[in-house]
């Protein structure tokens, strides 16, 4: 990782990057300690060890800009600024979540933060976030709209639609691709002949980057040239993102029979929060008692949304009948 | 402050996993995220790792063991607490695995629930195959149609509501003055009290293959009897009375006659209740005479009338027309000389009483005879012939005639 | 009532998305030829010249994502309208239809609106064969979340279509092929007809009928047939399957006795199956005769016209179901 005084980022801007890391994989191993003991309903698709991708991302963005995410979209919703406390809650099924207890772990949305939502179908987002992006082109503003999306993904038609007619019509979106290697148990590169899916950009005649999806630094320059250029008119960009998932494919699912461990703990070593938290403390940005301040703080914040989640009251019978259709 | 560590549940179906290997050993200091032990569970085996630091200080299922998902596995805390209120309940959630009857109950219940259906099913498909329409259902009930009478002019003949009103229709139109080409004066439902007895007494004439007979008795005595009696005991015996006296004293002396056929049994009854035929508005009502036997001609009298009194007042309770074994039926005061009654089910005869007469009969004498006035009444026995043949009718009538012909002895 | 124009069937179309996109700046047209070519129908003639590229869009053949495409267009402020050129496409975009775009509302517990117009053609009988002849609405119509909407005549697609432009759900919309260049009497002016509420087309008191989309048509000159002999056929356009004027039928069966249902979609699982499952127990005591539908058969559409005019409903065989049922 490249040193943080090369990056033009304030010390603040920097805090909220690590603190959005830390947030991110606390809130998810919180959720491994729900699902143990029984208290979640459905499962989960964890983020953990993806961080820097979503962090690095989102810290480009405004509130007025739009994701669209994953089933794997915790973190992408936290990156952009969602409340952990309606997470929690939607997680866990009650009334005061995001949803009010409708849509789960996979659908969590917060219009109100450009979060059109993490999405259970593969690739689903992807157009969507497209459509963001025309809207966006379309009355005159300078919104950027950002679609996350894994490496399977890349290879499903939405993807080259989407990117045909957003690269066709000059479209202000990021399509940001996090190659984590595998969808589900399939290896990427049994299913691929393409060494880099950011190789794909040139068939759309567009930029497509290369970049250490563990490095939060790296994330966050590469995807600052591609929303400067979608906030210039210049059209969208494609980011591929090498990164690693430390879980299974979700809940359940260990993640060990299909991936060899070798490889899983040589990426496990490439921590992405140990690394930054490394670099910070060479460039001397911030102290070890800080960071452990930082760490103490958003501890905090998690338990008090898993507090805040567990004594909410479940929706009314009656509310499963609603919002079907705006009135 | 110790804490259970628990079987946890890592995928969706889970509800059981194996202990297969203990990482650490009692008395091991554990870091947070620390590999602690090995799960195996669908043929997948998993490590877990420990959520909190702390002193491993009692393992509660051994390595092998295979335990429910969230109950708990080991306590970790301090070095020096005390656990072992938490080691007792922890026992005593793992001791409790027992699984419940409920599924082979359940089975059990919906396949009765199924046989059940189907006899229902079997049972509505026994039902008249005459197809209605809904509509011409609900038609039917308002203008309160009888469907069996209406034909169906719909597809496949079904009685559509057009089939209905113009039943209606016809049945208005044609049914006022007429039935064939004799006029109609009214028309009163068969119903109720006549009906039911209009059908009793249908089946016992079908029924019971009845036999009658008659016999003549000499009243003259009988009658200036009743006069002395009654004047000097200030009473209001009848001739009906006494009839039903002596009948009763008969049926005592001839209990063959007491009976009923029951089944592919003969039941004769001790007691002897004598019915009493009262002539209402409507039909025909039996008070019974409870005992008969046993009262005197006083007492016999007074509740006759007081039954009679009861039956025309229409206050008889249900205990007062049942259980007769007898009946008698008198038809005197209609000047009615002579009749045949039906045997009134299940007893096995009935005496119809004719109305007396003043008539000529020959008293006969060592010389001829001479002719004298007498009052003549005649009674006519019906049995059931598979009960009471004609010896043991003929007996009765004989007995039934002697004692109320010479009643002074009765009454002593 | 004011005064009456004859335009064809395409121009009222046309006409209806003109009209909004006046009203409200924020409404674009999205699908394959809408553009310079005006829609393969000639449903969007002139609307290109108007707007220009950014609100008439020429659409790759993307159907999936140009309908994700429109519904993200859709989340964030505009009020799109996409084109799907014949229902049988329907299935290549069903993924955000059915899953994305009728689901967003509900998952997100309320947060999401969607005014999304989703237009579609449906119609047999040119030999278009098996994948350009289906009608697929009862696809759709078992989604929880989506409106759907089949006018008959030129003046009620012009004024369903308005509703559904500015309905704030996605609506799919059904026109009909066949009708494109017919001309009718539309009313001048504005105008817009609601949801939910059925037309009762003729009044009768022997049997009802109830007809989609252009059956409406067939239900009519099946009707003329019979008035010859003496049978008085009652006929209603229900308009809207999502949400459906139960009231209206369930009063004219109570009338009459008599139900058929006809609709262009495949027998199984059809759009008359729903409506005959979702009256029959407030009309079951009315009914003089079982409930008939008239549909196309449950085989894939044929291409020889002999054919295919032996599956699809026609006037013919409306005429002999009602004789049937009335006469036996």
């Amino acid at each position: 990782m490249k040193s943080t005084k090369d990056c033009n980022l304030s010390k603040s801007q920097i805090s909220k990057m690590y603190q959005g890391m830390i947030k991110i994989r606390y809130f998810e191993n919180k959720i491994v300690e729900l699902y143990s003991s029984g208290k979640m309903p459905g499962i989960a698709h964890l983020y953990i060890g993806e961080e820097a991708v979503a962090v690095g991302v989102c810290a480009n963005l405004t509130s007025r800009d739009f994701i669209t995410s994953t089933h794997r979209g915790h973190g992408h919703v936290i990156a952009q600024g969602a409340d952990l406390k309606k997470m929690m809650a939607e997680i866990l099924g009650k009334k005061s979540g995001y949803c009010k207890g409708k849509g789960g772990s996979m659908h969590i949305i917060d219009m109100k933060k450009g979060i059109l939502g993490a999405n259970g179908i593969v690739a689903a987002g992807i157009p969507i976030a497209t459509g963001a992006g025309y809207s966006s082109k379309f009355r005159g503003t300078d919104q950027v709209a950002v679609a996350f999306f894994g490496d399977a993904a890349s290879n499903h038609g939405n993807f080259h639609e989407s990117l045909n007619m957003a690269a066709a019509w000059k479209l202000p979106v990021i399509y940001v691709c996090e190659n984590n290697l595998y969808g589900i148990s399939v290896d990427i590169r049994k299913v691929t002949n393409t060494k880099n899916i950011a190789n794909r950009a040139c068939a759309y005649n567009i930029p497509g980057y290369v970049v250490d999806g563990n490095d939060v630094l790296n994330v966050y320059e590469v995807t600052k040239k591609a929303v400067e250029r979608a906030r210039n008119k210049m059209g969208p960009t494609l980011i591929e993102c090498k990164t690693y998932r430390w879980k299974g494919h979700h809940l359940g699912d260990p993640g060990i029979i299909y991936r060899p461990e070798e490889e899983r703990k040589a990426w496990m070593d490439k921590c992405p929060i140990k690394i930054f938290r490394e670099r910070l403390l060479k460039d001397k940005v911030f102290t070890q008692d800080e960071i452990i301040l930082f760490e103490k703080e958003v501890k905090e914040i998690i338990e008090e949304a898993l507090d805040f989640a567990i004594n909410s009251p479940f929706p009314g019978k009656e509310e499963a009948y609603e919002d079907v259709f705006m009135s | 402050m110790a804490k259970y560590i628990i079987m946890p549940k890592l995928g969706f179906n889970m509800d059981k996993g194996t202990l297969l290997k203990w990482r650490k050993k009692e008395g091991d200091l554990i870091k947070e995220q620390e590999a602690l032990f090995e799960i195996e569970t669908d043929k997948t085996v998993m490590e877990v790792e420990a959520q909190t630091s702390g002193i491993l200080r009692k393992i509660l299922v051994a390595e092998g063991e295979e335990v429910l998902v969230t109950l708990p596995i080991a306590i970790i805390g301090d070095r020096d607490e005390d656990i072992n209120k938490m080691i007792e309940e922890a026992y005593k959630k793992l001791g409790k695995s027992e699984m419940t009857e409920e599924e082979p109950k359940a089975a059990k219940m919906i396949s009765q629930g199924i046989a059940e259906s189907q006899e229902i099913k079997s049972k509505k498909e026994k039902e008249e195959s005459k197809k209605i329409s809904p509509r011409a259902q609900r038609k039917a009930k308002e203008l309160g149609v009888e469907l069996q009478l209406v034909g169906g002019s719909g597809l496949g003949g079904v009685v559509i509501e057009k089939d209905i009103l113009d039943y209606f229709q016809l049945k208005k139109e044609t049914s006022k003055t007429l039935i064939g080409e004799k006029e109609i004066e009214k028309k009163i439902p068969y119903t109720g009290i006549r009906k039911i007895i209009g059908d009793r007494l249908a089946q016992s004439k079908f029924t019971a293959p009845h036999v009658y007979f008659t016999i003549s008795v000499d009243m003259t005595k009988a009658i200036s009897f009743l006069d002395t009696y009654n004047l000097d005991l200030q009473l209001k015996v009848t001739i009906n009375d006494l009839i039903v006296f002596v009948v009763a004293k008969v049926l005592k002396e001839q209990p063959n006659l007491n009976c009923s056929l029951i089944g592919e049994e003969i039941v004769y009854y001790k007691d002897i209740n004598i019915g009493i035929a009262v002539a209402i508005e409507k039909g025909l009502i039996v008070p019974v005479l409870k005992n008969a036997g046993k009262k005197n001609l006083s007492i016999l009298s007074k509740e006759i009338r007081k039954l009679i009194k009861l039956a025309r007042e229409r206050k008889l309770m249900p205990d007062d027309y049942k259980e007769g074994t007898f009946t008698v039926s008198n038809l005197g005061m209609y000047e009615v000389e002579q009749f045949t009654a039906i045997i009134n089910p299940p007893e096995a005869a009935i005496l119809a009483v004719g109305a007396i007469q003043k008539t000529p009969i020959v008293i006969e004498e060592s010389k001829g005879g001479r002719i004298e006035i007498r009052s003549i009444m005649k009674i006519t026995l019906s049995v059931d012939h598979r009960l009471i043949d004609g010896v043991m009718a003929s007996n009765f009538l004989t007995k039934t005639k002697y004692y109320l012909q010479q009643p002074k002895f009765l009454v002593l | 009532m004011g005064t009456m124009k004859k335009i064809t069937y395409a121009k009222a179309i046309s006409e209806a998305i003109d009209e909004e996109m006046e009203i409200d700046k924020n409404v674009i047209l999205m699908g394959e030829d809408v553009g310079i070519k005006g829609g393969n129908f000639g449903q969007a003639v002139g609307l290109y010249e108007k707007y220009g590229d950014w609100r008439v869009k020429d659409t790759p053949i993307s159907e999936n994502s140009f309908v994700g495409l429109c519904l993200g267009a859709a989340l964030t402020g505009l009020r799109p309208i996409v084109e799907i050129m014949y229902s049988d496409f329907l299935t290549l975009a069903m993924d955000q239809i059915a899953n994305q775009a009728a689901k967003i509302r509900y998952m997100s517990g309320g947060q999401a609106k969607v005014p999304l117009t989703i237009c579609t053609t449906i119609g047999m009988g040119r030999s278009t064969a098996a994948q350009h002849s289906q009608s697929l609405q009862a696809i759709v119509a078992h989604i929880p979340g989506l409106k759907v909407v089949m006018p008959s005549s030129a003046g009620e697609a012009k004024g369903l279509l308005k509703t559904a432009i500015r309905d704030d759900n996605p609506v799919v919309f059904f026109e009909h092929r066949m009708e494109f260049n017919k001309e009718y009497e539309v009313p001048e002016g504005e105008f817009t007809i609601p949801f939910g509420k059925a037309n009762v087309v003729r009044e009768g008191k022997d049997v009802t009928i109830v007809a989609t989309s252009s059956q409406v048509f067939n239900a009519m000159k099946a009707s003329d047939e019979l008035e010859r002999e003496n049978i008085h056929v009652e006929i209603i356009d229900p308009r809207t399957i999502v949400p459906l004027d139960k009231l209206t039928i369930i009063q004219s069966v109570k009338k009459t006795g008599r139900l058929i249902i006809i609709d262009e979609g495949y027998e199984r699982c059809g759009v008359p199956a729903e409506i005959a499952m979702s009256l029959q127990k407030e009309i079951f005591y009315y009914l003089d005769s079982p409930i008939e539908r008239i549909t196309t058969a449950n085989v894939p559409i044929p291409f020889s016209p002999v054919l295919e005019y032996e599956i699809m409903p026609d006037e013919k065989k409306i005429f002999k179901k009602v004789i049937k049922l009335l006469k036996g």
